[in-house]
């Protein structure tokens, strides 16, 4: 899962980057209105996490400008002002979910859980497929009810596939989706991940469908 | 002292309207004081110079009608053509005696045998005639003439003597008076009464001034509107330039204190995040000083928020497409609650307020509904005797009857933990009470709770 982060305090950012990264997301940061909106246009996130008072375009504007745009990613508006008026401006402007400062970064996390969980039509906060199941709370993965120990690379890989199960996902996709924009994108650790996961979870587990990309195991 | 004051000021109040009234009365009475007065002296004057041309005019008819014969004795009978003459005791009296000699006399009947007793004080003048005046013992007082002329061969002075009874014009006189008094009363009391009509009327404007400022300070109007005469219009002007750098200087330090209060918001973020790296034994202190500081915030927001209401004037706030669209955003927060709304009022219906209150009311009160939901939460709507209703009901768990009690007995704050109504409602039972509107907790038939909230409407 990759989340993009726009906050113009310096302190908060990196807060924000931090629980996410340990969180297991792959983080893009920007810290003004202008380098956020480019990014929000044209990488591919699963989620964004944008301020809206932002020195050079604001929040509000950015979020629009993108659902002009057809962005469709989920947008966790983050504000100090907490009036309803300024709510419905921020639903309004395209938001999905609303957090005044000062909040619990805990609270930020489980509204993006939450939010990217929604986005992929999954009521349960627990995705499941054959016999695995990830809790998306606590990133604790299980197989036929026993616990199974995953590198924060590998849980990345498997998150993002059990969010959209049946669909074919092709490796530019994963490497887009699985690391940071600073990142050395090299597909073919997608497949060495791959591997590591077809290993601890079932040869059977994910299907590689040639040419195309890789696609999880139908469930029953 | 104080009681005696306060009745002076009872007589006297210090207005504008009471100066005028009182000044432009006392000008009229005076004036008409003044006229009554005149007219009543020359009345008197002309009814007095009328008394004196009849007994000049009687006395030469009295010389005119008698003669003196060869012995000296007067003879003649003269009648002057008025009754009173020949009534006794009348007061109306004459003699013509030769001076020096009584018995050589002719008298009126009225006089018989007495005689006209001439003060001493009076004096004859030039043409030998004299006036004078006379009281009776009965109490009549007479005006007299007399005058002293030569009849017959020329060498024998007579004394005609002519008196009226000028007790009879007095008493005309005063009558007369009287009916011009009461006249004039008549005029100066209608004149009055227009005067404090005209007063009133002329100083309406102040008055209309006046009562609009008030409507200004009770925030039912925002300026003083309306076209005044050019006498007030110079206050009026200034007035409404005071109140509007006024509210230009509310406005901004509402904004300053909005603005700190914001600010505030994105370092306390931060420090409350990083509590976790402080020595563990220091981590409750900087959490509750942080809490505090928090609180502080928001409740110097949620002031600044209030005041800025009650100095605003009435706007227009239509129910359904607010609560339409907090039902969307509720439902986008919340998406796993199903929020069914039932609008009974017509979409002409307004909240008589702010759009922001509104909004900040029910948003709080229908995303609250959700948290406690089980599935569903209900907003209902309805209009009745300027006033909108709207229920807010959920299906969860809900609160007993006695927490409702307790809730209602607090003015329906509940500020404790997880009894139903969380420490964010508090601003919405501030705000309704600020509307003079109502909020009502009690037992839904979803399950949950039922929170009816009135607030004033027009349709």
């Amino acid at each position: 899962m990759r989340i993009l982060i726009v906050e113009d305090d310096l302190d908060l950012n990196r807060q924000l980057v931090d629980a996410c990264s340990d969180a297991g997301y792959a983080v893009d940061k920007a810290f003004d209105g202008e380098e956020g909106h480019f990014l929000g246009d044209t990488e591919p996130y699963d989620a964004v996490i944008l301020d809206i008072g932002l020195p050079g375009m604001d929040g509000l504007t950015i979020l629009e400008e993108w659902r002009k745009a057809e962005r469709k990613m989920p947008v966790l508006m983050l504000t100090a002002r907490d009036r309803w008026s300024d709510k419905v401006a921020g639903i309004d402007a395209g938001a999905d979910d609303y957090l005044a400062k000062p909040f619990h970064i805990e609270e930020v996390l489980a509204r993006l859980r939450a939010l990217i969980r929604r986005n992929a039509g999954h009521a349960s906060s627990e995705l499941t497929s054959g016999g695995v199941v990830l809790d998306t709370r606590t990133s604790k993965v299980s197989l036929e009810g026993k616990p199974v120990k995953l590198t924060s690379h590998e849980l990345r890989l498997l998150s993002y596939m059990l969010h959209h199960p049946g669909e074919i996902i092709s490796r530019t996709e994963l490497t887009e989706h699985l690391y940071d924009q600073d990142f050395d994108k090299d597909s073919n650790t997608i497949e060495v991940f791959v591997g590591r996961l077809r290993k601890k979870l079932g040869a059977e587990f994910i299907e590689t469908v040639r040419g195309l990309g890789y696609r999880l195991q139908e469930t029953e | 002292m104080k009681s005696v004051s306060g009745f002076w000021e009872f007589l006297f109040p210090n207005t504008l309207a009471w100066r005028l009234f009182l000044l432009s009365s006392i000008a009229a009475l005076a004036g008409v004081a003044a006229v009554a007065i005149f007219i009543s002296s020359d009345y008197r004057r002309s009814a007095e110079s009328r008394q004196e041309e009849l007994l000049t005019a009687n006395i030469f008819n009295l010389m005119g009608s008698v003669q003196v014969n060869e012995t000296g004795t007067l003879m003649g009978l003269p009648d002057l053509g008025d009754s009173r003459y020949s009534l006794f005791d009348s007061g109306w009296y004459w003699s013509i005696e030769k001076v020096g000699e009584d018995e050589n006399r002719l008298s009126s009947l009225s006089l018989s045998d007495r005689t006209i007793d001439v003060p001493v004080t009076s004096d004859f003048d030039e043409t030998f005639q004299r006036v004078f005046e006379i009281e009776e013992e009965s109490g009549q007082v007479l005006s007299g003439l007399e005058a002293q002329v030569f009849l017959g061969e020329g060498s024998d002075l007579f004394s005609f003597k002519i008196t009226a009874n000028i007790s009879s014009l007095e008493s005309e006189i005063n009558e007369f008076s009287q009916r011009l008094f009461f006249t004039l009363s008549l005029f100066a009391l209608s004149i009055v009464l227009a005067m404090s009509q005209l007063v009133r009327f002329g100083l309406r404007p102040v008055s209309k001034a006046a009562q609009i400022l008030a409507d200004v300070r009770s925030g039912d109007a925002s300026s003083i509107e309306g076209k005044y005469p050019d006498e007030i219009q110079p206050f009026i002007d200034e007035t409404n330039a005071l109140i509007s750098s006024n509210n230009t200087i509310v406005e901004r330090a509402r904004t300053q204190v909005g603005n700190l209060a914001h600010s505030l918001k994105t370092p306390l973020a931060i420090l409350q995040n990083e509590v976790s790296s402080v020595p563990a034994e220091k981590r409750e202190l900087f959490r509750e000083q942080i809490d505090t500081m928090r609180q502080q915030v928001q409740v110097y927001l949620d002031r600044a928020r209030i005041s800025a209401r009650s100095s605003t004037a009435i706007a227009k706030t239509p129910l359904n497409e607010e609560l339409e669209k907090l039902v969307a955003v509720v439902s986008k927060l919340s998406p796993n609650t199903d929020i069914a709304l039932d609008l009974q009022t017509e979409d002409s219906v307004c909240f008589e307020g702010e759009k922001h209150d509104l909004q900040e009311i029910f948003g709080n009160v229908i995303e609250n509904a959700t948290k406690y939901a089980e599935t569903r939460v209900r907003v209902s709507s309805r209009f009745e005797s300027a006033s909108v209703t709207v229920d807010v009901e959920d299906d969860g768990t809900g609160m007993s009857a006695e927490q409702i009690e307790k809730a209602m007995r607090r003015g329906g704050r509940i500020d404790e933990g997880k009894s139903g109504w969380g420490l964010g409602l508090s601003i919405v039972t501030d705000i309704v009470d600020e509307y003079s509107g109502e909020l009502h907790l009690s037992k839904s038939e979803l399950g949950g709770l039922k929170a009816s909230i009135s607030l004033p409407g027009v349709n």
